[in-house]
């Protein structure tokens, strides 16, 4: 399915994106030529891909036609949502047209090689779970674990609730890697709450990474899954609403299908509460846990009234026994 | 020791969902300092080219404009921020006693010269004033063409549902068209009007 803003390329073959482009020639390389202008006004390179003439952005431009207009590209193996004038926007495509998939990786890998390590930094932490993480893991399985569930929550979810969650979680992942600098600028003005959006965030990653959703009976992980982890197409949305969940599990209604997910909610809270309360162990996901729970998950999800004092109670014990309340 | 950014190109694949979980790239960004803003510059990415494409896709002639003045301030070599700023101030008129202006609010429009292009939402009866500073040109473009503006101001007509000017900084007087005078500018920048209930001018 084409996005709606976008004009959809039907033809694929050099006739009809010949075709297509006669017709269209204005806007392709006004899209192509703000896309470009974009990426470089955020520090994008043209020259790392081979674009180093004086105007690389009328080059590249120059290049993407050129290149969709004769070249070989199939249409089926482009996602459908970019079978449209979207692909002119995509920079990334293009780049991989340029050099190669292969050679795009290993360009990316370069200009990243700096920025990787795999040993932690010679500072040592002054919380003692920290500290026995470092001495038991190392930092590259730890960022790699880490890591993935990140790229599970922007499959499961959307990229606004992988950004909130990036924002949200700077002032342990700092720490966490070894580098004091992430999130610093903000620890303090932010120490006390966070937005719902970001509790939320936090939450949800932690229900992946650490499974909590295993513990939960079948109809609560269904819901759960339906509400908070099938990628909708519309991205912008977080959480599906609970007429729509109820609709598509098969289930006596939208209230019934709220009581449910809120009910589930507080398990999977509760449940993090306990990792985050166990035994000394060194773990990662203990260590998480300690971080990623805060009152205004409550907020998030509409767990209020006299139900769910407890639990909020509970939220705010552990955040002023981590010393952020 | 300050680490090199994260690739905006590696971002955009990031929040276009075109990355694996199991990919490496991951634990790069979750070990980065700067991760959170460079997700948030990927999503500003998509979102202003998305809302570019409704509006160039609903003008097509609009990309023309675009493209002219992107090229030419990509060929200029002067500061654009050393010179003044411009201001357009966009003041409510009533049109024949059919519009109220009853609580509306002059509205100035700062041109940001480090910018190719500005959109400002505007009413019917709405007179937008340049207030260029010497050696400052205005154009307008609409569908139907464009030309330099001999006057300082530009009153939104019923029926005008979008009207585009390119406001261009030179030392020299203005030239007879616009490619002329982009060629001995200094800085250019477009301004985008777009006209809010454009038939009737109702707010």
């Amino acid at each position: 399915m084409s996005h709606p803003d976008y004009i959809p390329i039907t033809d694929w073959t050099v006739a009809g994106r010949a075709s297509f482009y006669a017709e269209h020639q204005w806007t392709v390389q006004d899209l192509l030529d703000h896309s470009f202008t974009q990426f470089i006004d955020d520090g994008g390179s043209l020259a790392t891909y081979g674009f180093r003439s004086e105007d690389r952005i009328t080059e590249a431009v120059e290049f993407c036609v050129e290149r969709f207009t004769t070249g070989a590209l199939d249409g089926n193996k482009i996602r459908a949502e970019d079978r449209s004038t979207r692909l002119f926007t995509r920079v990334p495509f293009w780049l991989v047209q340029k050099v190669g998939r292969k050679a795009y990786r290993a360009r990316q890998h370069r200009r990243l090689e700096p920025v990787w390590s795999d040993s932690w930094s010679e500072t040592v932490p002054d919380n003692r779970l920290l500290a026995d993480l470092r001495r038991s893991s190392e930092l590259g399985v730890v960022a790699g674990t880490m890591g993935r569930t990140l790229g599970e929550l922007q499959a499961k979810t959307c990229s606004a609730l992988v950004g909130a969650w990036l924002r949200g979680s700077e002032r342990w992942r700092g720490p966490l890697m070894g580098d004091l600098n992430v999130g610093s600028d903000r620890t303090e003005s932010g120490a006390a709450t966070l937005s719902r959006v970001q509790a939320d965030a936090l939450l949800r990653f932690l229900v992946l990474g650490a499974m909590l959703a295993a513990g939960l009976d079948a109809n609560a992980a269904r819901v759960i899954e339906t509400s908070w982890f099938d990628r909708a197409e519309d991205a912008s949305h977080y959480r599906r609403p609970d007429a729509e969940v109820a609709r598509r599990l098969e289930l006596p209604g939208s209230r019934w299908a709220s009581q449910q997910r809120k009910s589930a909610t507080e398990q999977l809270v509760r449940a993090g509460m306990q990792l985050a309360a166990e035994s000394n162990t060194a773990d990662l996901w203990r260590w998480v846990a300690q971080n990623s729970l805060w009152v205004s998950v409550c907020d998030a999800h509409g767990l209020e009234g006299d139900a769910y004092k407890a639990l909020r109670t509970a939220l705010k014990e552990l955040r002023r026994s981590q010393g952020a309340a | 020791m300050s680490r090199p950014k994260l690739p905006p190109e590696m971002m955009d694949d990031l929040v276009e969902g075109s990355v694996p979980a199991d990919d490496p790239t991951w634990a790069v960004v979750v070990s980065h300092p700067d991760a959170s803003d460079a997700w948030v510059r990927a999503t500003t990415r998509r979102e202003t080219a998305d809302a570019h494409a409704r509006l160039v896709h609903r003008f097509p002639w609009l990309s023309r404009v675009f493209l002219l003045t992107r090229r030419a301030r990509r060929k200029m070599t002067a500061v654009p921020l050393a010179l003044p700023t411009t201001r357009l101030d966009v003041a409510p008129r009533p049109v024949l006693g059919l519009l109220s202006t009853a609580g509306r609010r002059p509205l100035a429009i700062a041109v940001d010269w480090s910018r190719s292009e500005a959109i400002v939402e505007v009413q019917v009866g709405d007179v937008v004033r340049f207030d260029a500073p010497n050696g400052a040109s205005v154009w307008y473009h609409s569908e139907d063409g464009g030309a330099s503006l001999l006057e300082t101001a530009w009153r939104v007509e019923a029926g005008e549902v979008l009207v585009a000017f390119t406001v261009v900084a030179a030392d020299s007087s203005a030239a007879s068209n616009l490619n002329a005078q982009l060629a001995r500018a200094r800085a250019c920048t477009n301004v985008v009007l777009i006209v809010r209930n454009p038939e009737n001018g109702a707010s």
